[in-house]
């Protein structure tokens, strides 16, 4: 059991990759927001592992396990408007696909 | 006068008449709108504009009555007091005030002033603006009775741009005609400079004084003497005073306005351009005559301006042959003889000459008037000739009028000029020269009187007989005539010479107002006069009259071969005089065009080129970078996320590697 911190940021790394790739190129806007969800749990990630880098065997850091924490509240409730949004605007459209939101186009 | 709130009734009735005949003249134009002929009620403004300036004539009359009762040396009578600005120490308040000056002032102003509306009544009869004619007629009066009864300089400035501002407005009456309206303008902006000068003027007796009010400067300024460093500020001021008369009053270097200012119709010309208004200068060196008095520098430089002014006048009206301008030349000339007379510490005398002025300048120009009203406006001599014939009143009246001016023996004119021609000569030194300046400029007067007399009434008729029809003019116009007439004839009788063993009745009449300045001359010596002296000068005076008249009337009354012959002799000559002496042109070519110049120049390159283009770039520049800039707003959620994530990596690699 020890895997050394840097396997762990490449891991979080490959998550933000896929939730950044995700984002960009599927229109399905609920498959938008779970890519936001992937690349904030990539974060996630990176700061448990910061977290660990940077505790002794005698003391734990916990600071990042604090903020990975906060972070998920967060997420939770960006979930919570995204998913609410993303009704209203299937109310509106009929569709959810993202490509149909140009109207603020300049 | 019951109560001293009447006195306000002097100015303000002709103001309700202006406000009056203003509402009738916009009826006019609502009845015109329906029919273009309609006259609507314009027929009630003379009616309505006589009436006000007859009640302001016999309310000054009853002032005048109230004020000759009084003892000498309290003769005044005082309105109540409106307060104005009140800053600080500075306490401005308008009131009225009526003392001898002001007095002989409301009733020349009142007097002619009514007399002009009734010729009016006749003159503009048919004109469109009928009605307009005379509510500017009236704001005139109202403005010149403030002017004349202001009891601070303050006031007096209110009804000196009052005075100016309805000088513009009649001067450009028939502005459709273009000419008149450049005039009035010109007329403006020359009266501008003046005002400036004016106002530095004002400012500085309040710097000296602390207030405006007339009295209390007149009784300051004999306590000055003692610190030269204000009487050194006290001349300048004096002397920046008369730089507003000399706007107003059409004194070198600001004459060439007046002669313009023909333009407007001729009973304006009569009532604005010589008897009232360009007497406005004269009326204020004489109510502040301690100020100018104090430094005989001032009067020596007032009475220089003024013999220069009469000469150069008196010439130029030599070879005209618009008759208005004739008597436009004449009014600049004989302005300059009441500047000569206040220079000469003559104030009664200058105020004399001031009233005769009024009468038979106001009655030639009125005679002129008539003429240009009978010969269908032709105001070329030459084209006149022989009207005794045709219009007889206007011709007596006119020959009573030119007499006067002429001076010649009797009559107004030749006391009032006669008396500031002795003042002059009494004064000895350098006023020698003024003097010989005078008495040339009395035969130049003489000679282009008499000139301008046989061109139009004798000789032969010159005009066309099949279109114009010489016709006298109605009784509404020729009655004023004979009562300015008459008063020319015997206004004499205001101020005799001493020689007469009488008593100059104007110069008493001044005394509690000319005093303080008398007192002040009076320590830089006093001059008198040997009786032989005064008859030996009026003699010179009747024989420069008779003979220059003579001689002027002898050479015109055959015809204009004279003009025709100095016109083909001595081109240069004729054109140097008729163009007053290029001073004009000279304004023209020094001031006006590379103003305009200038005013070209600031205007297309400065302002459109370089202001407006560094403008209107800021504005291009911002346009075509955001037409530029909002291509990458395509609507796209992707691409927004693109250009985070890029904007993200971007910062990353910086924070990494910088």
């Amino acid at each position: 059991m020890n895997v050394p911190s840097e396997h762990l940021l490449f891991l979080a790394a490959g998550l933000f990759a896929i939730g950044v790739l995700g984002f960009l190129i599927r229109r399905n806007v609920i498959i938008v927001l779970m890519c936001i969800e992937l690349m904030l749990n990539a974060a996630n990630l990176t700061f448990l592992a910061a977290s660990r880098q940077h505790s002794t065997p005698q003391v734990a850091n916990l600071d990042g396990a604090v903020f990975s924490i906060f972070v998920i509240l967060v997420a939770a409730c960006e979930a919570a408007v995204g998913l609410a949004l993303i009704i209203a605007l299937f109310r509106l459209k009929q569709t959810v696909e993202a490509d149909s939101l140009s109207e603020m186009k300049g | 006068m019951g109560g001293t709130w009447l006195l306000w009734f002097v100015p303000l009735l002709p103001l309700f008449g202006a406000a009056a005949c203003g509402l009738i003249h916009f009826a006019t134009l609502a009845a015109r709108k329906h029919d273009a002929n309609a006259k609507g009620p314009s027929g009630l403004a003379p009616v309505v504009a006589c009436a006000a300036i007859l009640g302001s004539l016999l309310l000054s009359i009853a002032a005048f009555k109230q004020l000759a009762g009084l003892p000498a040396d309290a003769r005044v009578i005082e309105s109540a007091v409106w307060p104005w600005i009140h800053v600080g120490s500075l306490q401005l308040d308008i009131s009225l005030v009526v003392d001898p000056l002001s007095a002989v002032m409301l009733m020349v102003v009142t007097g002619v002033g009514f007399l002009i509306h009734v010729y009016s009544a006749g003159y503009m009869k048919g004109d469109p603006g009928y009605a307009k004619f005379f509510a500017y007629l009236n704001l005139f009066v109202f403005s010149m009775l403030m002017l004349v009864l202001s009891s601070s300089l303050i006031g007096l400035f209110v009804g000196w741009e009052g005075v100016g501002l309805c000088s513009y407005l009649l001067i450009g009456f028939w502005y459709e005609k273009g000419w008149p309206a450049e005039a009035g303008q010109k007329a403006f902006v020359f009266n501008r400079v003046g005002d400036a000068s004016f106002l530095i003027g004002s400012f500085i007796l309040i710097k000296l004084f602390g207030t405006l009010d007339l009295s209390d400067i007149n009784a300051a300024v004999a306590g000055v003497s003692a610190d030269p460093e204000k009487a050194w500020w006290l001349t300048v001021g004096a002397l920046c005073l008369f730089g507003g008369c000399t706007g107003k009053s059409a004194q070198i270097p600001l004459f060439t306005w007046l002669p313009d200012a023909m333009a407007g119709p001729t009973p304006v010309s009569a009532l604005i351009h010589a008897a009232t208004m360009v007497t406005a200068g004269v009326y204020l060196v004489v109510r502040m005559n301690p100020v100018f008095a104090f430094d005989p520098t001032v009067l020596t430089v007032i009475g220089t301006i003024g013999a220069l002014t009469a000469l150069v006048g008196g010439t130029s009206a030599i070879f005209q042959r618009d008759i208005k301008k004739v008597l436009a030349y004449s009014t600049v000339s004989q302005l300059g003889y009441m500047f000569l007379g206040l220079g000469s510490g003559a104030f009664a005398a200058a105020i004399f000459h001031l009233v005769t002025h009024a009468f038979f300048k106001g009655l030639l120009f009125l005679g002129a008037g008539s003429v240009i009203h009978g010969m269908h406006d032709e105001q070329d001599m030459h084209k006149m000739g022989g009207l005794r014939r045709h219009m007889p009143k206007t011709f007596v009246t006119f020959l009573a009028g030119a007499a006067a001016l002429s001076g010649l023996p009797l009559l107004s004119g030749f006391f009032s000029k006669d008396e500031i021609l002795a003042h002059t000569f009494a004064h000895g030194g350098f006023y020698f020269v003024l003097w010989g300046i005078g008495i040339v400029t009395a035969a130049v007067t003489a000679y282009y009187t008499w000139r301008m007399v046989a061109l139009t009434f004798f000789g032969k008729e010159r005009f066309d007989h099949h279109h114009v029809h010489p016709h006298e003019s109605p009784a509404l116009m020729w009655v004023p005539l004979a009562v300015l007439a008459v008063l020319s004839v015997f206004g004499g009788a205001l101020g005799l010479p001493p020689v007469f063993h009488v008593v100059h009745v104007l110069e008493h009449w001044l005394e509690p107002v000319t005093a303080p300045g008398k007192a002040l001359l009076a320590a830089h010596g006093t001059h008198e006069l040997s009786h032989a002296m005064e008859w030996a000068l009026l003699g010179l005076g009747a024989a420069i009259a008779l003979g220059f008249a003579h001689f002027g009337f002898r050479t015109y009354v055959k015809g204009v071969e004279r003009d025709e012959s100095v016109q083909r002799n001595r081109p240069a000559l004729a054109d140097f005089l008729v163009g007053a002496w290029k001073i004009d042109a000279q304004y023209y070519a020094k001031i006006v065009y590379p103003s305009k110049l200038v005013a070209f120049v600031t205007a297309v390159i400065v302002d459109q080129f370089a202001i407006d283009g560094l403008v209107n770039g800021a504005g291009g520049l911002a346009t075509a970078t955001g037409n530029r800039l909002k291509l990458l707003v395509d609507g796209s959620l992707k691409s927004y996320a693109l250009w985070i994530g890029a904007g993200a990596v971007l910062l990353a690699l910086l924070w990494m590697f910088v």
